[in-house]
């Protein structure tokens, strides 16, 4: 087989926990028949409940899946097993030719991809459709007006709200957020109506609430400033700008543009709820490139019981043209085009928590609305005073983990008090750990 | 100017009037705050917010370290075990695979291996809420594990010192708290007198977390040796310690206390005058340790009713007493229990006096006796936890006993009962016996509910997983299909065992 893949890389992969669990308790060869590989694919037969069979197979180079069952989650629990069976008792597979199933999966994935290619390719070279400039360049001029309209009242209630004093948000319910929220919704500058939904715990998030509060009114304050005077504004600010207010890209105009192709490893993947939107998981993949030395943040979005893209693989590199977001510092992308997995862990680490600092630093001078920045880190102990985390370097210096990281006794046991290489996001003054490394 | 800032915007504007301030230590950040000079107060001190807000935020420097850093752990001296084993121990952990830990850390223990570092925090966690793990789980957590133990009180079991080369004196009086108990479990198992002696020594300078920690190790080889050093115990000023020195004084045979309780409750329970059954005689008022036993249970006198009275006292009394007392067999005696209309209460306290006293020939007489006499299998399930006291081949033989007894394999059945308890490895021959008996009863059924074959759970655990393959043969939830379900999760069970140990032992 030409990836080793590792167990903890495939549980990675499980759209939950309960399919990894039951991917496990699948992963025996008693359960399975007639598995085979042929370089690229493996398959196997597994009995389930039903008079036939499961029939999966997975292409290992990217990898996708393929299963007969009929369950909603991807990849499914026996797409799981098939892939565990493999990295646990690659003998159990036997080199054979593809049976016809597979073969037809196969040829209907080239087909896919060669379809797709084309579209691409016919995109490209055909003549593009005239677009109704004018009738585009009236909605545009609709949307503009109703979110300056929008900015308007908005600038009114944040005054309104400094006259009274922040203290008065104690007393306020949900609805004196939701409303200023729901008017940026009107106004259509949702990423606004998101940035003050957010708020609305804020004050009740115990100590320091006051300044935290301050900073976020501050941060809308600049935003709608600045987008009032956004042709003043260099280009890729004006996007960065736009961006926060809620204006999107469309991804098939970015997949125009010329990407970094770059050997792009997975340094750390992270699903989390979207805490404003019931059912919405968000999918961020923080991918590092071997030349470029850049990071790159892939977003997946699923609602419900969708399944997110399981093809990125933490801590597998793999050869890909990215293309990034216009920004004044780019971190978020989207890949263009990708290869097989190849067998490359380089990675670039900031060689002091001060020198990671200086790169947030410049990146903040770039685009201040960064949420999150990544961070690697290289020769730092996890330690712990109390309650609280930290990472410590040998100049000194510390980074307080976020309280939300769970697993730091795991960290501390990891480390055995040397040093490790760890990387994760610097996120409201807190570092989130993402993946790490023994430091030899 | 960041607090002045906020103090402002806390109150409101209206309350308190904002002046823009260009006092910071960056001139560069002066002169942007300087042109905030309209009349709107409320945009001044939200566009200054705004500035100072990115400009920490921009600026920021790594804070100075304040926490200390932890010592390095010291190299591993045994090997880590395969990187595959990572994948079992979650499930290890988890509730419905948790009964095959034991095997494994045996096997570990056996094998001088030892887990990865990943995978300690939760087993020390499981250790802290399972006592009776936690001398497996320190022989497999490796100088890492001792060395995050000692980051964590909660773990402070596996706080354990690299004694290496020190005498026991030099051990018990230098090293730390879970280390010495450690040394007094081994020297109470190797030599108790040693281990009491070297208690004594040190008992009234030790703090009270020490003593109520020390004092449970007599529990090991309790004899009337222990009994001098307990009375004294009864004196300490901590109901704990007194309470635990009180209840080894119970546990020891022949003890002064145990003995004029005895002499009282003699006077409680006598033989009847036919010799066949057991009288019971409340008395109106009771003294002496009898007492005070019954005051240190909150038992009050209004209280005492024949039930009660048999519930908190027959636990207390060796079982042999009444033997010899009454002059009778153990056979007898549970005869006359089976009499009594207190049984219940009488079975229940007698579990636990077996228990207490660790009665291997009580078990065997009573497990045998219920068996024997048909006795309703919840009567059985009551008693069977005192089944695990048995040695190996005994618990084997009573259950090769308990197979027979009955033609059929039911759910009722008293083997299933038992075998809930078993918690050794099952001999080949007998597991084969239990194969042969559960096939049989599966070609004659068809399957009515769900918790038919539910022993088979159980059955998973005691199966040694060198009959995996045959066995998986054998039931082949394809053969049965009625049964399939069952099957399957019994084999899933045991062949997780079978994977794991051959994962151990690669």
């Amino acid at each position: 087989m030409p990836i080793n893949w590792t167990v903890e890389q495939i549980i990675k992969i499980s759209p939950d926990a309960a399919s990894a669990k039951a991917g496990k308790e699948l992963a025996n060869i008693r359960k399975w028949s007639r598995l085979g590989f042929d370089g690229q694919f493996v398959w196997g037969y597994c009995q389930g409940s039903g008079k036939d069979p499961y029939k999966a197979c997975t292409d290992i180079s990217e990898p996708a899946f393929k299963c007969s069952c009929p369950s909603h989650k991807f990849p499914c629990k026996h797409s799981i097993a098939l892939f565990l069976l493999l990295a646990n008792q690659e003998e159990a597979f036997a080199k054979a030719e593809q049976p016809d199933w597979v073969k037809a999966w196969a040829e209907a994935r080239v087909k896919q991809a060669e379809k797709k290619a084309k579209k691409e390719e016919k995109k490209a070279t055909e003549e593009v459709k005239p677009i109704d400039t004018a009738k585009q360049a009236k909605r545009i001029a609709e949307r503009e007006a109703k979110i300056i309209a929008g900015l308007e009242e908005l600038d009114l209630w944040l005054k309104d709200l400094i006259r009274q004093g922040l203290a008065s948000v104690q007393t306020a319910n949900y609805s004196f957020w939701d409303r200023p929220a729901a008017r940026m919704t009107d106004a259509q500058a949702p990423g606004l109506a998101r940035m003050i939904r957010e708020m609305a715990g804020i004050s009740v998030s115990g100590e320091g609430w006051q300044e935290l509060l301050l900073e976020r009114l501050s941060r809308l304050h600049l935003l709608t400033t600045s987008y009032k005077n956004l042709d003043k504004l260099p280009p890729l600010v004006q996007e960065d700008i736009r961006t926060m207010i809620g204006w999107t890209q469309k991804q098939d105009e970015l997949l125009k543009n010329t990407g970094v192709a770059d050997k792009w490893t997975v340094l750390g993947l992270k699903v989390e709820d979207d805490p404003l939107t019931p059912g919405l998981k968000t999918q961020r993949v923080w991918l590092q490139g071997q030349e470029s030395k850049q990071f790159a943040l892939i977003l997946n979005f699923a609602f419900a019981k969708q399944p997110l893209d399981n093809s990125l693989v933490q801590n597998t590199t793999f050869q890909a043209e990215l293309v990034f977001f216009p920004s004044a510092y780019p971190l978020r992308a989207v890949i263009k085009s990708r290869q097989n997995i190849i067998d490359n862990k380089e990675v670039m680490f900031s060689a002091s928590i001060s020198q990671a600092f200086a790169s947030c630093s410049e990146a903040l001078a770039k685009n201040p609305w960064i949420e999150r920045f990544p961070m690697a880190l290289e020769n730092v102990v996890p330690a712990f005073s109390k309650d609280s985390w930290r990472l410590c370097d040998d100049e000194s210096n510390e980074i307080a983990i976020s309280p939300s990281y769970k697993a730091t006794w795991e960290l501390l046991a990891f480390s055995g008090g040397h040093p490790i290489k760890i990387f994760g996001e610097w996120y409201q003054n807190k570092f989130f750990p993402l993946n790490f490394w023994a430091e030899n | 100017m960041w607090a002045e800032l906020l103090s402002t915007a806390l109150i409101g504007t209206e309350r308190q009037a904002f002046k823009v301030s260009t006092s910071t230590e960056s001139e560069k950040l002066n002169s942007l705050l300087s042109k905030l000079n309209n009349s709107d107060q409320e945009q001044n001190l939200l566009s200054a917010a705004s500035l100072l807000t990115f400009y920490k935020e921009a600026g920021k420097i790594p804070s100075k370290r304040e926490v200390e850093l932890p010592s390095k752990c010291a190299l591993e001296d045994l090997p880590c075990c395969s990187l595959g084993i990572n994948q079992y121990i979650p499930s290890l952990l988890s509730a419905s695979l948790q009964r095959g830990l034991s095997e494994v850390l045996e096997e570990l223990i056996k094998l001088g291996k030892r887990i990865s570092p990943e995978n300690l925090p939760s087993l020390l966690d499981l250790g802290a809420n399972q006592p009776t793990l936690q001398e497996s789980i320190c022989k497999v957590i490796g100088k890492r594990g001792f060395w995050l133990a000692a980051q964590n009180s909660r773990w402070e079991y596996a706080n354990l010192e690299d004694i290496t080369g020190k005498t026991v004196e030099e051990v018990w009086h230098t090293a730390n708290q879970a280390t010495r108990f450690n040394l007094l479990r081994k020297l109470r198992r190797e030599n108790p007198n040693k281990a009491q002696d070297l208690l004594s020594k040190t008992w009234n300078k030790e703090d009270f977390s020490a003593r109520s920690v020390f004092i449970n190790v007599l529990e090991i080889n309790l004899t009337v040796k222990d009994e001098p050093f307990l009375e004294l115990a009864l004196n300490d000023s901590r109901k704990e310690i007194r309470t635990t020195a009180q209840w080894l004084l119970y546990k020891m045979q022949y003890s002064k206390l145990n003995t004029s309780i005895f002499e009282q409750l003699k006077t409680v329970f006598k033989l009847g005058k036919t010799k066949n059954f057991i009288e019971i005689n409340i008395p109106k008022q009771v003294d002496g340790v009898l007492l005070e036993y019954l005051n240190e249970h909150k038992v009050k006198i209004f209280s005492f009713t024949p039930d009660f009275f048999v519930r908190k006292t027959i636990s207390i009394i060796d079982p042999d007493f009444w033997c010899k007392e009454w002059n009778i067999s153990i056979y007898d005696f549970l005869s006359l229990v089976a009499k009594s209309k207190h049984k219940l209460e009488f079975y229940g306290a007698l579990t636990q006096a077996i228990a207490n006293y660790s009665k291997i020939e009580w078990v065997e007489a009573i497990v045998r006796y219920l068996i024997k006499e048909r006795k309703p299998n919840s009567l059985v399930y009551m008693l069977s936890n005192i089944f695990t006291i048995l040695p190996t081949d005994k618990k084997e033989e009573i259950l090769k006993e308990c197979l027979y007894l009955e033609e059929e394999l039911h759910l009722y059945h008293p083997f299933v009962t038992l075998i809930s308890q078993y918690n050794t490895i099952l001999s080949t021959t007998l597991t084969k016996q239990i194969i042969d008996k559960l096939i049989e009863y599966m070609k004659n059924h068809e399957k009515k509910n769900s918790s038919e074959l539910y022993f088979l759970y159980n059955l998973a655990f005691s199966i040694p997983t060198t009959m995996f393959k045959e066995i998986s043969q054998i039931l082949d939830p394809g053969i049965w299909p009625s049964w399939s379900k069952d099957l399957s999760t019994f084999l899933s069970t045991l062949e997780f065992r079978h994977d794991v140990l051959k994962e151990i032992n690669l």
